[in-house]
């Protein structure tokens, strides 16, 4: 049961926190550290263009909503303990002749708790789509879109477990140290541009969904029964599709990297595999 | 001449999917571990699974929400515990009541899918620790993460896993039927999705699955007609071993002597669907 996700304050995905790409730097002599401060300001523009790809409704007054928006994504970052870990990473990751330590004491439990908080993402969509008559595919491609982002930081801790080893028997030498970080950032752009847009896609959803449903700026992101009806049919289809498409490229890049691995046995007794697999057995019948 | 030509493991879907049974679980698991590198599904067998798995998400959690949402709703109950078992024991005697009234002749896939899902919820509420409540909004909202996240899990084996994209021939297919009876369709595809690779690549692939009933009891028929190994898991690893000592598919078949009627038929539908000659 995850009963307890919902206590924990983790909210709907409704934000781009483009957290998770750390390049790796032998020393940052490139840029000053993004300080927390300017993090959270260039985080809340990077949501706010979003604004630009989604018609937004005419009830509310996109000065109001930006203002609003504004207010809610600042309050939500300085709230979020995981956006802020980020940023302390991130700035580890751009010095690892120094920082190497750090960056891999605190890189795995963030993952951790970065996988929890995607559970609870799915939690909230699904809360969602129960008080909802949207279509299934709308907690689908959601959900998907978050396990695949799951999947990926799975492949991430393993490679980059790889690369610390390597890492630390070449920390006297620069070149090769060099090279490793230069290999490291090569495999993980494409997976953090995919994973940019997933996020990108699925909050314009969200975003979608919430304001359309939401009669004046009081009611962005509270809970409501979301209807149908509201919402332009041909623009949520294409919402999805456009999600699902990059899922599944998402999906292709992960199987690339992905060991396979049979069904884990944790789940062998587990009553929703079993429901699953009874009414897989009664339909195919 | 040549020997040793052996592809790998052509797996059924329910190679890759829980099994109820430990032993035929352990076993699966054991070949996967082992040869995973050497086993890969055919393109039917894995939209075969992925189909059934999204179906039975569907059914679920659009049930959750049409129907036990709204009951839950309506009896304006604010914090469920394990102590409410008997309010949903009546929901689903209800429930099953009025399908049986509504589809009376086609009552019995919907009552035991409405019953698996009854278990499923039980076991869920039974679950919960004396005195934690949970308000009926969370408990469902869990229920469905829950199997948006096994949904997932479940159909990755079959991402992961190499998958030859192959259109079995309905030449093939039609023979398979007709000569070994076997009655579900898609079953027949996969086997004449794995014969077709295996006479088009000239190397031995092995079947595995743990249907005992439309396709193992008939492994023996099979490779005598067809030349397709079939095997449970637990026996893979030796006939691989077995199968490196035979020439390769195609000139193992010319070498039969007296074919029969049936070799006949099938070495002829090859040769006209393939364009493979496959007798001497």
């Amino acid at each position: 049961m995850l009963s307890d996700q919902a206590a924990k304050g983790f909210s709907l995905p409704k934000i781009i926190r483009n957290d998770t790409s750390f390049p790796l730097e032998f020393e940052n002599i490139k840029d000053a550290f993004k300080d927390y401060k300017t993090a959270i300001s260039e985080t809340i523009e990077d949501n706010l263009s979003l604004l630009e790809e989604i018609p937004i409704p005419e009830h509310l007054s996109i000065d109001i909503l930006k203002e609003f928006l504004r207010r809610d994504i600042d309050s939500d970052l300085r709230k979020d303990e995981l956006f802020e870990k980020a940023v302390e990473i991130g700035r580890y990751a751009k010095s690892m002749n120094n920082s190497m330590d750090s960056y891999f004491r605190e890189i795995f439990t963030y993952h951790e708790k970065l996988k929890q908080d995607m559970d609870s993402k799915i939690f909230h969509v699904s809360k969602m789509f129960l008080n909802s008559d949207l279509p299934l595919s709308f907690l689908k491609s959601i959900g998907d879109s978050i396990l695949v982002e799951k999947d990926h930081t799975d492949i991430f801790d393993k490679e980059i477990r790889k690369e610390w080893r390597n890492l630390l028997a070449s920390r006297s030498n620069r070149p090769k140290f060099e090279k490793i970080c230069d290999t490291h950032n090569l495999w993980i752009k494409e997976f953090n541009e995919r994973q940019k847009q997933m996020e990108r896609q699925r909050v314009k959803l969200v975003w979608y969904v919430d304001f359309n449903n939401s009669s004046n700026i009081d009611e962005v992101f509270k809970d409501k029964f979301v209807k149908k009806s509201l919402l332009d049919e041909g623009i949520l289809r294409d919402l999805i599709s456009e999600l699902q498409k990059i899922v599944q490229e998402a999906e292709k890049l992960s199987m690339s990297r992905l060991e396979f691995h049979p069904f884990v046995e944790k789940h062998e007794t587990e009553s929703d595999v079993r429901a699953i697999l009874e009414i897989m057995q009664i339909i195919d019948r | 001449m040549s020997f040793g030509q052996v592809e790998g493991f052509f797996l059924d879907s329910c190679i890759l999917l829980p099994h109820p049974l430990e032993s035929v679980r352990k076993s699966s698991d054991l070949l996967l571990k082992e040869s995973g590198n050497r086993c890969m599904i055919c393109s039917s067998v894995k939209k075969e699974a992925i189909n059934l798995i999204e179906r039975a998400y569907t059914i679920i959690v659009s049930d959750i929400r049409s129907n036990l949402k709204p009951f839950l709703g309506k009896q304006g109950i604010t914090a469920l515990t394990n102590r409410h078992g008997k309010l949903l024991a009546d929901f689903f005697a209800e429930r099953k009541k009025s399908i049986r009234l509504q589809f009376p002749e086609r009552s019995n896939v919907r009552n035991e899918i409405t019953g698996t899902i009854e278990n499923y919820v039980s076991v869920q509420l039974h679950s919960m620790k004396d005195g934690f409540t949970i308000t009926p909004d969370d408990f469902l909202s869990s229920l469905v993460t829950n199997l948006t996240i096994i949904e997932h899990e479940l159909k990755a084996p079959f991402m992961g896993i190499k998958t030859i994209d192959i259109d079995p021939d309905i030449a093939i297919t039609s023979l398979l039927i007709l000569k070994t009876l076997i009655g579900n369709p898609k079953d027949v595809d996969h086997l004449a999705s794995a014969l077709k690779y295996q006479f088009q690549t000239n190397k031995w692939v092995i079947f595995v699955t743990v249907d005992e009933t439309e396709i193992l009891g008939k492994q023996n028929r099979i490779f005598e007609v067809f030349a397709l190994q079939c095997t449970k898991p637990n026996w893979a690893l030796d006939y691989y071993s077995s199968m490196t000592r035979l020439k390769s598919p195609i000139e193992y078949y010319q070498e039969i002597h007296n074919y029969t009627s049936e070799q006949k038929e099938f070495a002829d539908k090859i040769q006209k669907s393939m364009g493979i000659k496959i007798t001497s």
